[in-house]
């Protein structure tokens, strides 16, 4: 008998055969208990794009978890790890003036995004569209949103009823998209989400001129655009996001795989104009962030983020010239900088 | 990489064959939707290892085939 349940596997065939226990990695390359090597073609499932073995990286996680390993982020609450790997990400996140939400994984990111959308269609005054659009084939982690959003049944058989208001369209048709959304009543519609290369559906690539028709497609609807990248994030597809290499201008982004484990540590949604969704076109800010209710540490835990703080080598790429300018005083990282005034006044970027 | 939809259709667990072939010549692969085999290795693969991963597919095919 296997103790150990696996995820997404026939544990009837993993009890006949035997577990593969792997037990050290290094560059591209995984072991097994017996010692046998293994080239992992999958990177983790994606996830680690800067390869095994990293000493910098244990090196970060270690003095992290000795000077503060986790504390919940409520209200004003920050470590410094998590609100500077905020800042970087806004730095290269594939929108203007980003703010960073941090979560438990790609799952939980979905997760938070159907809220973030659902609740900022409230707080415009537009209730009613509660409508989640998604594609065949697609992926979306396997929460509770996630589950039912998800493009292939194998992940819905035997559970019942899931989440309401939700439409499922071709993943490779716009028109079908366009189509499916008045069906519904654009005012009904909050948001399409869309992986740009679908992943665990099949490796999918977007047929050509079909991402920028279906961008236009909810722009002129005023739905949502949320761009899945949890597999295409931080370099996958050779630039940071594929919504940069498309120029798809999303609303909002999830991210896990390239910056975190995959489930086992920290992800997060990016979300444009002071953290509000919206297209700059269009978009009349809300005048304050909604206030989001998600798990407690979600959202925390320095260790990780200093382990992906180093993961990322943003270290070099971190031009504080551009953006922010730091005071003597928060470089000794002794006050917040949102809170230090001689910063504020210093950096046009930052706001109280 | 794609297992073509004929391959699929005379035997549907060919791509969990291949993957298992490919598990015995070193290479960890799985499975994805529609006949699908991931292959995105780490990003700072060089070219020695890019080969091995190559060859070592090719022979689980040729495996199963």
């Amino acid at each position: 008998m296997v103790r150990f349940w696996h995820p997404v596997a026939d544990m009837h065939a993993v009890s006949a055969t035997g577990e593969l226990v792997l037990d050290r990695a290094e560059g591209v390359h995984v072991w097994d208990e017996s010692g046998k090597r293994y080239l992992d073609a999958t990177a983790a499932l994606w996830y680690c794009n800067v390869g095994y073995g990293r000493p910098e990286i244990a090196d970060a996680a270690a003095a992290q978890l000795r000077r503060l390993p986790a504390y919940s982020h409520y209200g004003d609450l920050s470590s410094r790890p998590t609100t500077d790997l905020a800042e970087r990400i806004a730095q290269i996140a594939p929108m203007d003036d980003a703010v960073v939400f941090f979560t438990s994984g790609g799952g939980e990111a979905v997760e938070t995004a159907v809220k973030l959308v659902r609740r900022y269609w409230s707080l415009r005054g537009e209730p009613r569209r509660t409508i989640v659009v998604s594609r065949e084939r697609a992926y979306h982690g396997l929460a509770g949103y996630g589950t039912s959003i998800v493009g292939t049944d194998t992940f819905t058989v035997g559970l019942g009823p899931l989440a309401g208001d939700t439409l499922r369209v071709p993943w490779d048709d716009a028109d079908a998209l366009a189509a499916a959304i008045d069906e519904a009543g654009p005012e009904r519609v909050a948001a399409f989400f869309c992986e740009p290369i679908v992943g665990a559906g099949g490796v999918l690539l977007p047929p050509p001129g079909y991402l920028e028709a279906a961008r236009r497609v909810c722009r002129e609807r005023g739905v949502l655009f949320v761009a899945d990248e949890v597999i295409c994030g931080f370099g996958r597809v050779g630039d940071w996001f594929a919504s940069t290499r498309f120029g798809l201008d999303p609303d909002l982004v999830t991210f896990a795989k390239g910056v975190t484990p995959a489930s086992a540590s920290r992800s997060g949604q990016r979300v444009p104009g002071s953290g509000h969704t919206g297209t700059r076109t269009r978009v009349t800010r809300p005048r304050r962030l909604p206030r989001t209710r998600t798990s407690t540490y979600s959202s925390a835990s320095p260790y990780p983020h200093a382990r992906r703080r180093s993961r990322r080598s943003l270290r070099r790429r971190w031009n504080r010239s551009r953006r922010i300018r730091w005071s003597r005083r928060c470089a000794r990282g002794s006050v917040s900088l949102r809170r230090c005034r001689s910063c504020r006044r210093r950096s046009p970027t930052i706001r109280p | 990489m794609q297992i073509l939809p004929e391959a699929l259709a005379d035997d549907p667990s060919v791509t969990g064959r291949v993957v298992l072939a490919a598990r015995e010549r070193g290479i960890l692969t799985r499975g994805l939707g529609g006949g699908g085999l991931q292959v995105s290795p780490a990003l700072v693969i060089d070219e020695a290892a890019l080969g091995e991963l190559v060859e070592g597919l090719r022979g689980a095919l040729d495996d199963v085939a």
